[in-house]
């Protein structure tokens, strides 16, 4: 494990390109990053700038054209699908927008769902795991609900415990708030901010600027490159005029 | 394991949430496991294991074969010569000769032929299957002086005594004697289908009869059958067993051919024979019916897993490997192959008891129990994971192969994925079409050899001709003239049974008995042997078997009164020996004749008539296969008073069905004389005295099965590719609504959605 202020993700002139019959699209171009452990990193910008491109390749669903990728000072963006499956399982949690609970499993059995990927873990760690972070995020008292006996700000309450429930390394939300009214929202972020508090590493990506503000760090994204702030409202300034 | 458990409770989970899918899968997938099984257990319980004698997969046939004439030779043998092979070889751990022994069963003021078997000392020892009650025999029952003893099959205990376990100690009259039950056998147990099962010592004095002559006492042959040693081939116990033979040649030089070999068959083999093959003919069109079945649920996944690409995507992203993932897919094919077993097993449990209603019962050994015994659900059992992976390996892989991110951001279904998906459906399906094509055609191809076979011309119309046999009490009825007087009572009392047509006396049953040999034409010399079959027969035979008269006269009253050298000759015997010569007035000598005992011999006949062609049969391989009229064999009738030889045969015309009358034909042979014995056919399993029901059995049976079941076959595999067929329009229309809905709002009409949508189903 990496000590508090070392960098936990290293990231070198990433760039990322999808190729769709014979037009080359590229969503990063050659971005560095650091995220340190225990930061709470946001990352916005406008639609289509690459923002959810790049937190999927920090969450290894997907890999990078060209560049570097450390994780916890190993190099992780040549891994074959089995070993980027338990990296994610061990050092990830994923936070989505759509909150992605499995609709058929119950509130305890989606959070407990990505524990049931690890190999010979007792079925009471398992168990004291779950309740943890159920309890965490204030959802203990519904673990035999289906997620659509839930309003969306517990749903995503219940994604987030999911993601809690392995201990990784770090949180990745994308667009946590999107789905929800403002209140639930700002309880989300309420809650990540707890989270953050005890310890959690947490990137963020959102486009809204009020929930921006709750990271530690903001990182803003233009045409698949990482820019200061003020660069990004001229930047954004040419392409409104 | 707890996560096969996760896996598999998940996957019961999402069978309960679509009723609709799983029942329909579950539905295939029983329909193509049951029938593998049905037809599994047929193969191995009626083909492969049907015996439960001991060591039953070596016991061995031992037959002479004639090199000359292959395919003719003899599997009967006089008991010393069996005794001898059972001496003098190194080759068997035992050798059993048993015979068929018909005896008169007489009791409750009635009498009646029962099929019994006479077996030597060691039989008990030599099957291997203890009684159910009693006890069976041994040397001191065969001993000369001994107690005379029987022992009961199992259907003969419960259909003269009602199962009466207090049977044993009491007496039969068997043949005038009585004999002591000392035992009933297991139900399984159905050595040569016989009722009863007696005793006979190997050092028994030969029995002094002519080769025609039936005497009922003892058995005069003997099958010689052996238990292999586990180091020795067939090849090397033919070997061992010829170097005996040639020396029992020497004893016995009328029994044997001039050039001769041993030959050593497997049981099975000898008693399933031919039908073995068209069995795992079967066996292989059900298989293609389970890859249907299995292509059809396949093809179902495959939609569901389409449904399903966010959450597998969403489980790859909290960190299931795709082994997990595949694994876990497999597992809701793993649910519905195992509900699709149980419910398989209950189809084939059903299934197999109709199955048994068939003609099957009477083509497999009696022995064969064809039942969903431990074997067989074992392979229902492995079918059923055979159908997991040919099921769900193809959807799990296509599943686990898309993009997590595409996945993930997906609402559900994954169009793209899914159009991919539809296109390896619509593969399947032709798959199943083009399959279900093939059945059709077998099962076409067999149906037409059946319905072929049951139309050939036999020159008779069977299904209203009563037939049985006549047995006459032991040195009684041996002269032409004593069966002269009996026939000339009898035929024209049923003549007069209301329902009957004609009547008439003949040697054996119509189509199946007549005997053959070379003919003495004067001024036709000939040098190979002109084979042709004699029939001795009353007046009534033109008639009652539907003989037409072509040239000539038929033989009349007078002619069987006074035994008459006349004969009445076929068609094909007139066109064959005298070509365009007329036949009437011409001398003919049968020489089969001058074999038979009780017979004038070098009788020359004068051609009266000359009749159509009918019937005549011919064995191909083991299967007895009827020639068409227009091909029958050159045949004679005479009169039967001829000669006095053996038993005799009865047929009678009827217009009612030929069962309703054998209690009339009973009660008249009754009171000609109480000893006389009229006995039902026991060829093809016929239980009635319908010569329909007697070729329903021994001819059609096997080829009425094999057309039932590849029909059935067939069209279980065209409605499952139907089924699957209507599943992928249905999901192809449902991946379109949006893009049908949008041409709609375009003004495209309903026809031209309709034809777009028939277009992609036709391609």
């Amino acid at each position: 494990m990496t000590e508090a202020g070392q960098p936990l993700i290293q990231i070198q002139d990433l760039t990322k390109v999808f190729y769709t019959d014979e037009i080359e699209t590229h969503a990063l171009s050659g971005v560095h990053l650091s995220i340190n452990k225990g930061e709470y990193l946001a990352m916005s910008g406008p639609s289509g700038c690459g923002k959810s491109t790049l937190l999927s390749i920090i969450g290894l669903l997907d890999t990078p054209t060209n560049g570097r990728y450390f994780l916890n000072g190993k190099t992780v963006e040549n891994l074959d699908f089995a070993e980027r499956s338990r990296i994610r399982n061990q050092e990830i949690g994923f936070i989505f927008q759509s909150f992605n609970l499995i609709g058929d499993l119950t509130v305890y059995e989606n959070v407990e769902l990505p524990l049931t990927y690890r190999q010979k873990m007792p079925a009471a760690d398992r168990k004291a795991r779950v309740m943890e972070a159920l309890e965490r995020v204030g959802m203990a008292h519904r673990i035999r609900h289906y997620p659509s006996q839930l309003s969306g700000g517990q749903q995503q309450r219940v994604a987030v415990a999911r993601a809690l429930g392995g201990k990784p390394s770090i949180l990745l939300a994308d667009e946590p708030t999107g789905n929800l009214d403002s209140r639930n929202g700002e309880a989300v972020m309420e809650l990540l901010q707890n989270l953050h508090r005890e310890g959690a590493t947490i990137c963020m990506v959102t486009h809204d600027p009020r929930f921006a503000r709750h990271a530690q760090r903001e990182v803003h994204l233009f045409d698949g490159k990482v820019v200061a702030e003020e660069e990004l409202k001229k930047l954004m300034q040419e392409t409104n005029a | 394991m707890t996560g096969l458990l996760h896996d598999l409770r998940f996957a019961f989970r999402q069978l309960r949430k679509s009723p609709g899918f799983a029942a329909v899968a579950i539905l295939t997938l029983a329909l193509g496991i049951g029938a593998s099984t049905i037809i599994f257990s047929v193969v191995y319980n009626g083909v492969l294991h049907p015996f439960p004698y001991r060591s039953a997969e070596r016991l061995t046939v031992i037959s002479v074969e004639d090199v000359q004439q292959p395919g003719r030779g003899h599997g009967m043998y006089h008991l010393d010569e069996v005794a001898a092979m059972r001496k003098g070889n190194h080759t068997f751990e035992d050798i059993l000769a048993y015979g068929l022994w018909y005896v008169v069963y007489a009791h409750a003021n009635t009498t009646e032929m029962v099929k019994g078997v006479g077996a030597t000392p060691n039989a008990m020892e030599f099957w291997g299957v203890p009684p159910l009650l009693g006890r069976g025999f041994g040397e001191q029952d065969a001993q000369s002086g001994a107690p005379l003893v029987v022992l009961l099959n199992y259907r003969f205990w419960n259909r003269e005594f009602h199962g009466d376990p207090g049977i044993l100690g009491a007496t039969m009259m068997l043949n005038g004697k009585a004999r002591t039950i000392i035992g009933v056998m297991p139900p399984r147990f159905q050595a040569v289908g016989a009722d009863l099962y007696m005793p006979v010592s190997w050092t028994r004095p030969e029995p002094v009869r002519g080769k025609f002559e039936w005497d009922v006492d003892d058995p005069l042959f003997f099958w010689a059958t052996g238990i292999l040693k586990r180091d020795a081939s067939l090849g090397t116990a033919a070997a061992d067993i010829d170097v005996i033979a040639r020396q029992l040649a020497l004893v016995h030089p009328d029994d044997y051919p001039k050039s001769f070999r041993v030959t050593a068959r497997w049981l099975n083999d000898v008693v399933v024979s031919d039908f073995k093959r068209t069995l795992f003919l079967l066996f292989a069109a059900v298989a293609l019916l389970l890859f249907i079945s299995c292509s059809n649920v396949a093809g179902l996944l495959l939609a569901q897993a389409s449904a399903r690409t966010k959450e597998i995507a969403l489980r790859a992203a909290l960190g299931a490997g795709r082994l997990r993932l595949i694994r876990q897919l497999l597992s809701e094919s793993l649910v519905l192959a195992g509900a699709g077993c149980v419910a398989g097993c209950l189809f084939a449990y059903a299934g197999l008891k109709g199955v048994m209603l068939t003609q099957l019962a009477t083509i497999m050994p009696m022995e064969a129990a064809i039942s969903l015994n431990r074997p067989v659900l074992f392979f229902a059992v492995g079918i059923s994971l055979v159908a997991t992976l040919l099921c769900g390996l193809a959807p799990a892989l296509h599943a686990v192969r898309g993009d997590l991110q595409k996945g993930l951001a997906s609402t559900g279904v994954n169009v793209d994925a899914a159009f991919q998906h539809s296109r390896f459906r619509s593969g399947l399906v032709i798959g199943q079409v083009a399959l279900s094509l093939l059945l059709l055609t077998c099962a076409g191809l067999v149906t037409r050899s059946f319905f072929s076979l049951t139309h050939v011309d036999l020159g008779i119309q069977p299904e209203n001709i009563f037939t049985a046999e006549i047995h006459f009490p032991k040195g009684r009825y041996t002269k032409a003239e004593e069966k002269s007087a009996f026939f000339g009572r009898l035929l024209p009392q049923l003549d007069s049974v209301p329902g009957v047509v004609s009547a008439t006396e003949m040697i054996g049953m119509p189509l199946f008995f007549a005997p053959r040999g070379d003919v003495t034409i004067p001024g036709k010399p000939h040098r190979e042997a002109w084979e042709t079959r004699v029939e001795l027969c009353s007046e009534g035979y033109f008639q009652t078997l539907g003989l037409h008269l072509l040239h000539g006269r038929l033989l009349t009253d007078n002619d069987i009164f006074s035994a008459r050298r006349v004969v009445v000759v076929n068609e094909n015997l007139a066109r064959k020996y005298f070509g365009g010569e007329d036949p009437i007035g011409r001398q003919i000598k049968f020489n089969v004749l001058d074999e038979i005992p009780e017979t004038p011999h070098d009788a020359y006949f004068e051609i009266v008539g000359v009749v159509s062609n009918a019937r005549n049969y011919a064995p191909e391989g083991d299967t007895i296969v009827l020639k068409a009229a227009e091909v029958a064999d050159p045949e004679g009738f005479l009169p039967y008073s001829f000669s006095g030889f053996g038993d005799r045969a009865i047929a009678m015309h009827t217009h009612t069905p030929p069962v309703s009358l054998v209690n009339n034909v009973r009660q008249i042979i009754w009171s000609l004389d109480h000893d006389v014995v009229l006995v039902a056919p026991d060829l093809g399993g016929a239980t009635g005295f319908s010569l329909a029901d007697v070729l329903g059995g021994l001819v059609y049976g096997k080829p009425k099965f094999s057309a039932i079941a590849f029909a059935s076959c067939a069209g279980l595999g065209f409605a499952l590719a139907l089924v699957g067929l209507f599943s992928v329009m249905t999901y192809i229309v449902s991946l379109q609504t949006h893009y049908i809905g949008v041409r709609l709002a375009l003004g495209a009409p309903q026809l031209a959605i309709l034809r777009m949508m028939l277009k992609r189903a036709w391609c």
